[in-house]
């Protein structure tokens, strides 16, 4: 199920409000735990077996670990969750990838299994890895209710496209978290902020992009091209910025806490601070469990760009089971190494705009090569981004979208930019400062016009695909 | 009292969700949308099999959507937020000046000239075969004939080079794209419907007898009526803008052809039998359109009670259902086929009925798009 969704809006989550809230407290893991399998089964019957393989495998390992602390038998129980997690991710998303590979290589014809994707594996799996990592060092405690933990492992909210909440964040917020009416309040407005960073932005502007990444070299213009792959950038960052605030939104509601997943990262002056900003729990589980372990910046600059290289190419693949997504790792990666040899210090003495105009466009090359996953493909997209095959600068096409959504990409700047936040915290302390009444009406309006909207778009959807099921 | 404001806020937040959950399982649900014209997904039926194999979840995902409670005025908001945004089109159908035009911005070339070919092939065949005429005439949609009224940049095909690409290709072709383009300031497409309305039909009629080289018949000689004030087309189901619309139907009677009262009409050979070309039970429903020819029916003939020995054959999709009243004052019968509903020999059937004239009638648009023109070489 997605968020997205009437199904979820006006059934699932209406149901799990009431049934949460009316039980008693030493229920409502079990509750979360119950609710989160039915809201996983729902697009994958099959696959919550899956899940709940992987759920009791690591309860598992984190008892044997806990219980065999400081022992070889601890270390077995470790890797033992490392390689089967690992294995899960590999039989069931990157095996039609590598047989395709080898029988390219060894001339061999290994018939593809052709598996569908279980739905969030590469965010779940991560999770319960982390849980035995962190019972191994020590970081959080085990969970001795299997419940709980696996109402850690399924919850909801960031079930199928995390954020990626470490076990140690939530650790005693699972069996200590006091909802509260003001912590509930602020997940209502971040839930429908991130509704309407999916509706409203993501799935309208994605439509500008699924237009033009389908038009052959007749109708395509160096605009176009542009427009499309500015629109792939928007819809990108709406569509799992807004899947993270509705995750963290609806955490708040049931008393947890996540990080933050997403801060303003089109700011970015380098990409360095791109990946400081953008997807941020990926690129923690990353420093955490693979680049530090591996060394970090400890063991001198060659040991440190291996250890960059290593987690690149790791974070790339992670995308998605297509080369296009190593390249694309590996692209960020020789950014980031030249960064952190001399771009960086150039970057701080130059103009602002010229630092941020570097980061866009470096980031929008990044997207074609993402968004294609044929190289050709992407290769002539690229071309026809530099006027390439003789396409025409503009043309109808291209105006006409231009045109027509001048006003929406307008919004999608601002909106980009901390400015609406920052506009809506001094409108409430300037309203505060005169009447309360109006401040809650003011507030109250802007979150209801944004559902009300929303809702509407939902009926009337053809088109509300998820970007983030790939992954 | 700090934490006031956030109650009224979940307050405010529940009973809407609350709410509209409830309103939504109270309303019953519909069969058929008349303003979609299409029937609406129902409750899918429940087993297990249908959890794991056979898409119960998506197919309940849709029923929600569809049966979604006051689903007509949704998509209505939504329509204001697009034009609100300044959007120049919403769901392929562009915010014209005061009409809502479905737009006609990409055409499958291949498919496009092979059916020019099947009626290249067709035409020619008919000729040496029974040595009958047939003359054909493509419709441009609104889109290619108000062009002025299209947002700027309006990324249509070029319907003009379409049709003369069909002029070479097929004999007895009637270009009329100037004939609708001379009168394109005038009611000659409906504001909230695909199709186009009588008027434009008349003044393509003229065209098709100057073709033969008949002389242009006057508006005079049409008992002109006014069969509805309140049409909302499909157009208009698919952005659905307040500020547009209704418009009206009218009917063009040929004078001569309702003073004679000889007028007999039969669908489908004998299934239904009426004295009038206007099926009156439409204009209580939503598709009023098809209250030309009780919408689009396999075969259709028609005796006009004219006494010429002359006998049409007219091949056709739902453009030609307005074409016919124009019609009826030429021929003793006219017979409409719609090949997407008939799968028998075309050309036999010219042979075996005693047809003196052919005219093939689609709109541009659905004919670049139609499967079925191959059958007019069967």
């Amino acid at each position: 199920m997605v968020f997205s969704s009437l199904t979820f809006l006006f059934l699932f989550f209406p149901l799990v409000l009431l049934v949460y809230f009316l039980a008693p407290r030493k229920l409502r893991n079990l509750i979360l735990f119950v609710f989160s399998l039915m809201f996983y089964a729902w697009g994958e019957p099959i696959y919550v077996v899956l899940m709940l393989f992987s759920t009791v495998l690591d309860y598992t390992t984190g008892y044997f670990v806990d219980k065999y602390r400081g022992s070889n038998k601890a270390k077995w129980a470790l890797l033992c969750s490392v390689v089967v997690n690992l294995s899960l991710l590999c039989v069931f998303k990157y095996s039609d990838f590598i047989i395709a590979n080898v029988n390219a290589l060894a001339g061999t014809s290994i018939p593809q299994p052709n598996l569908p994707l279980p739905i969030g594996i590469s965010f779940y799996t991560f999770q319960t890895m982390s849980y035995t990592i962190d019972v191994y060092r020590g970081d959080a405690k085990m969970q001795r209710n299997i419940i709980s933990f696996g109402a850690y492992v399924a919850l909801f909210p960031q079930l199928i496209a995390g954020p990626i909440v470490r076990f140690s964040t939530v650790a005693e917020q699972l069996d200590e978290r006091r909802e509260n009416v003001d912590q509930f309040s602020l997940g209502i407005r971040r839930f429908v902020t991130g509704l309407g960073k999916k509706v409203l932005l993501a799935n309208n502007i994605g439509m500008v992009w699924s237009h033009f990444s389908q038009l052959g070299a007749s109708d395509m213009s160096v605009l176009g091209a542009w427009l499309g792959i500015i629109a792939f950038a928007f819809q990108i960052y709406f569509d799992f910025s807004g899947y993270s605030d509705m995750a963290i939104g609806l955490g708040h509601m049931f008393g947890f806490t996540f990080l933050e997943n997403f801060e303003y990262p089109y700011i970015s002056k380098s990409i360095t601070e791109f990946w400081r900003r953008w997807h941020i729990s990926l690129g923690t589980w990353f420093r955490e469990y693979v680049y530090i372990p591996l060394g970090g910046n400890r063991k001198g600059l060659g040991r440190q760009l291996l250890n960059i290289g290593v987690v690149w190419l790791l974070t790339g693949i992670w995308h998605g089971a297509s080369w296009n997504f190593v390249a694309w790792g590996a692209y960020y990666c020789v950014l980031l190494v030249l960064e952190k040899l001399f771009l960086l210090r150039l970057l701080k003495k130059a103009p602002a705009i010229v630092s941020h105009l570097y980061t866009l466009l470096c980031v929008l090359f990044g997207w074609v090569l993402f968004a294609f996953d044929s190289f050709p493909q992407g290769f002539q997209y690229l071309r026809w981004m530099f006027g390439g095959q003789g396409i025409p600068f503009a043309n109808n096409q291209a105006l006409f979208a231009l045109t027509s959504n001048l006003i929406m990409l307008g919004i999608l700047v601002l909106a980009s930019t901390p400015l609406p936040a920052r506009l809506a915290r001094l409108a409430e302390d300037k309203l505060a400062s005169g009447s309360a009444i109006l401040q809650t009406a003011v507030g109250n309006l802007v979150i209801v016009g944004i559902f009300f909207f929303c809702v509407a778009y939902l009926v009337d959807s053809t088109y509300n695909p998820f970007l983030y099921f790939r992954f | 009292m700090k934490s006031l404001p956030a109650k009224v806020s979940i307050g405010i937040f529940l009973a809407l969700l609350f709410g509209l959950s409830i309103v939504n399982l109270a309303t019953p649900s519909r069969t058929f949308s008349e303003n979609e014209n299409r029937y609406l997904k129902e409750m899918p039926v429940f087993s297990l099999h249908n959890l794991f194999r056979g898409g119960f979840t998506s197919d309940f995902d849709e029923y929600v959507i569809d049966q979604f409670a006051f689903r007509d005025s949704w998509v209505g908001v939504k329509t204001t937020a697009e034009q609100a945004l300044q959007k120049h089109a919403s769901n392929g159908v562009y915010f014209a000046d005061g009409s809502l035009i479905e737009m006609f911005d990409f055409i499958d070339r291949d498919r496009y000239e092979k059916n020019l070919g099947f009626v290249q092939e067709f035409s020619r065949r008919i000729v040496q075969e029974h040595n009958v005429r047939v003359n054909t005439m493509l419709i441009p949609t609104a889109s290619g004939v108000l062009t002025d009224r299209l947002p700027a940049f309006a990324p249509e095909v070029d319907q003009r080079q379409l049709l003369t690409q069909a002029a070479e290709t097929i004999p007895g072709f009637v270009d009329i794209s100037d004939a609708l383009l001379r009168h394109n300031s005038e009611y000659i497409y409906y504001k909230t419907d695909h199709h186009w309305t009588s008027l434009g039909a008349y003044y393509c009629y003229n065209e098709f007898r100057a073709k033969q080289s008949l002389p242009e018949r006057s508006i005079e000689e049409y008992s002109i009526s006014v069969l509805s004030d309140s049409f909302y087309g499909t157009t208009w189901s698919k952005a659905s803008l307040y500020s547009v619309g209704p418009d009206s139907i009218n009917a063009f009677m040929p004078k001569a052809v309702s003073a004679s009262g000889k007028l007999h009409v039969d669908y489908n050979n004998g299934e239904s039998t009426a004295d009038t070309i206007y099926d009156d039970s439409y204009l209580d429903v939503k598709d009023k359109y098809s209250v030309f020819l009780n919408a689009n029916q396999s075969v259709t003939k028609i005796e006009t009670g004219v006494d010429n020995g002359r006998n049409l054959l007219l091949i056709k999709d739902s453009y030609a259902n307005t074409f016919v009243q124009f019609l009826l004052s030429d021929y003793e019968t006219i017979t409409v086929i719609d090949p997407r509903f008939y799968r028998s020999s075309f050309v036999d059937y010219v042979g075996e009925n005693g047809i003196t004239d052919v005219l093939v009638l689609y709109n541009l648009k659905g004919f670049s798009s139609d499967g079925n023109v191959y059958f007019l070489t069967t």
